[in-house]
């Protein structure tokens, strides 16, 4: 009876998905690309293969033109809003940031010989990791514009978080899975990631289980560690515990169970204190902390159990004492995945009820430019002043880096020079941020352009100017 | 959080998505190893785009993907020794290839950056003759799948290979393509049925 059944479900599977996934014809610059590998293959050599991705966005005889037509429309940035395709947003000045001229970065290495990813970043004194494929960590103490290697990283997983308070103090847990026993272990550094010391937590492994952990620290003391168990075969996340460090991360005490509403459960911070939970499971609910992630509290959003998936982007603490909750908004009822709204919401009770506050604002034009409705990796800089990324609409596709200084209700596309395509970013205050991007690179001939090779660029201006990390 | 890309090119007979069949006849009547790699990679070039495209759901990241392989089949291609099995060897390649680029970007969303989960990673939706609320449900049940067993629905349901191919193309047992077939359906079966 279950097999029947079973392969009911099965074939409900094999004909929705058919319906479903139709795919378009092979495009002719795919074709085409396909085609030069042949033809360079077969005539005598004339120089290396291009590298290995090309975006198709790029690729063909308009690479070039499609490239200058990326840094144009980067670099006039507000002018190009408002001449173009709709009205202007309102005009936005750049913030008067402190401080004198900044240093100067290493030229942009060879396109070739990048290959990084950024594993972690941020701290008020400028300290950041990265990870280097094939080159280990690389640590920074002045806002990516010196990098050395990171000796004695500890033997963690293959994409720790790390977590550094101060150029000092560093966290990063692991987790690793052993016949009989599973040990999370929270690693920590006193001395700028010079030498490392670990405590660990026991569990025994059980066949169908497994176990993530991660770690996170508000200061050089306090720090939490969420552990979840959960069986390999089920989507329910079955055990989630809390963990508390006050002496930091050499003693941990458990706090209870952690914010569980599902597997795929990952906080992401918007400050040291702030930051959220969101479930596959279940998207009406949000779950917050504004205390560094001792305590969390469920609640649902406004609209969202009425046919609306939220996104949060951010929360944060206002100078009232409320919590606010930056949220794009996606209506389940269809099969797309752009937002259509995104909302601010505000709670006065630590995150129990929410109340919409106002919609985030952007321009008319929507279609092709959603400013403020799906950004993502978003940063708060100020009170009011988040900077985030965008993803880029139209042909090209660039990447945009966006900001507000109203906290959402209008933003404006900082007009950034340096990086095309962008992964993520982190900063460390209003002037110096670390983001992740792909390199764009080209044949000897110019005819054929591409993003290819995860990199990471830093900037000094608020974003203005993006140098590419040399490694 | 990237992988590094090392491929493992190992033979193995792997059924052909998309009719492959006539690939022996075709590389007989070809001279040079390189004449008959390039008309393999022509051949074969549709198929993957639409397997890419099943797996990614995205056109931007099938477009990279089919180029990505096919780039990495090139350079490679010495490893090749029978034609005939160009299928399978370049199966494994283009698996790999997407299965790179999923976890990748489903990590980079959701764990590191904060982006939505499910963002991006459910197939598109070209077919309005099915009910809205029907395409729905399996692209957000296909969204929720991570990269591993997202790659084996695609092909079992939607590229009918067996249990034992796709254990082939994937370099691992039949008991594990059960398991993650076993899983994947577990989870997707209650907003399935939700919908209907």
């Amino acid at each position: 009876m279950k097999e029947e059944f079973d392969r009911a479900f099965e074939d409900q599977v094999r004909a929705e998905l058919r319906t479903s996934i139709v795919p378009p014809a092979t495009p002719f610059y795919v074709r085409d690309r396909v085609e030069r590998m042949a033809t360079r293959a077969l005539e005598p050599v004339k120089g290396p293969l291009l590298p290995a991705t090309f975006r198709s966005r790029f690729s063909g005889a308009g690479g070039v033109a499609a490239i200058v037509a990326i840094v144009a429309i980067i670099g006039v940035g507000l002018a190009w809003r408002g001449s173009g395709l709709g009205p202007a947003a309102p005009a936005v000045s750049l913030p008067t940031l402190p401080g004198t001229p900044g240093p100067s970065f290493p030229p942009a290495p060879d396109a070739a010989s990048a290959r990084a990813v950024v594993m972690s970043a941020l701290a008020p004194g400028l300290t950041g990791v990265i990870s280097v494929d094939g080159l280990g960590y690389r640590i920074t103490h002045d806002g990516g514009v010196t990098w050395s290697s990171m000796a004695a990283a500890p033997a963690t997983q293959t994409d720790p978080d790390f977590d550094f308070i101060d150029p000092t103090h560093g966290f990063v847990s692991s987790v690793v899975v052993g016949a009989a026993v599973t040990t999370v272990s929270v690693y920590r550094t006193t001395d700028g990631a010079r030498t490392w010391q670990a405590s660990q937590l026991s569990l025994p492994s059980e066949a169908g289980w497994q176990v993530d952990a991660v770690s996170h620290f508000s200061d050089a003391s306090h720090g939490i560690l969420l552990v979840t168990r959960f069986q390999s075969d089920s989507l329910k996340t079955e055990e989630c515990t809390l963990y508390a460090s006050d002496d930091g991360g050499a003693t941990w005490a458990g706090k209870g169970a952690g914010p569980c509403l599902g597997a795929f459960i990952w906080p992401t911070w918007s400050s040291a204190l702030a930051g959220y939970v969101t479930s596959a499971q279940d998207p009406s609910q949000v779950i917050v902390t504004a205390d560094g992630g001792r305590t969390w509290i469920s609640g649902p959003l406004p609209d969202v159990s009425s046919g609306w998936r939220a996104a949060p982007q951010l929360v944060l603490v206002d100078g009232a004492g409320r919590l606010r909750l930056l949220a794009s908004m996606t209506p389940t009822t269809t099969g797309a995945y752009t937002p259509r709204t995104a909302e601010v919401y505000a709670s006065s009770d630590g995150g129990v009820k929410w109340t919409k506050q106002y919609a985030v604002g952007t321009i008319p034009d929507s279609a092709t430019n959603l400013l403020g409705l799906s950004v993502y990796s978003v940063s708060v800089l100020g009170p009011d002043y988040w900077i985030a990324l965008q993803q880029g609409s139209g042909p090209e596709k660039a990447d945009m880096l966006v900001r507000t200084l109203d906290a959402g209700r209008t933003w404006s596309v900082v007009p950034s020079t340096g990086f095309t395509t962008a992964d993520g970013m982190v900063w460390w205050d209003a002037r110096h941020g670390m983001l992740e991007g792909m390199l764009m690179v080209c044949d000897p001939s110019g005819s054929q352009c591409g993003a290819d090779h995860p990199t990471v660029y830093v900037t000094d201006d608020g974003g203005l100017t993006w140098h590419q990390v040399p490694f | 959080m990237n992988e590094s890309r090392p491929l493992t090119i190992v033979s193995g007979m792997v059924r052909a998505i998309g009719g492959a069949a006539v690939l022996r006849r075709e590389s007989v009547a070809i001279e040079s190893g390189d004449e008959v790699f390039a008309a393999l990679t022509r051949r074969h070039l549709d198929s993957a785009y639409r397997l890419a495209w099943a797996i990614l759901g995205d056109s931007g990241d099938a477009d990279d993907a089919t180029q990505d392989a096919f780039a990495l089949a090139w350079r490679n291609r010495r490893s090749l020794r029978d034609p005939a099995r160009f299928d399978a060897w370049f199966g494994r390649i283009l698996i790999n290839v997407c299965r790179q680029l999923l976890r990748q970007r489903l990590r980079q969303r959701s764990r590191q950056f904060g982006r939505p989960v499910e963002v991006d990673t459910g197939p598109a939706v070209s077919d309005t003759s099915q009910p809205t609320s029907d395409r729905d449900a399996i692209t957000r049940a296909m969204g929720r799948l991570d990269a591993d067993h997202r790659i084996v629905v695609i092909l079992r349901y939607w590229a009918d290979l067996t249990v034992d191919e796709i254990a082939a193309r994937l370099d691992v047992p039949p008991g594990t393509v059960k398991s993650r077939l076993h899983y994947a359906l577990r989870s997707m079966r209650p907003g399935l049925e939700d919908a209907r």
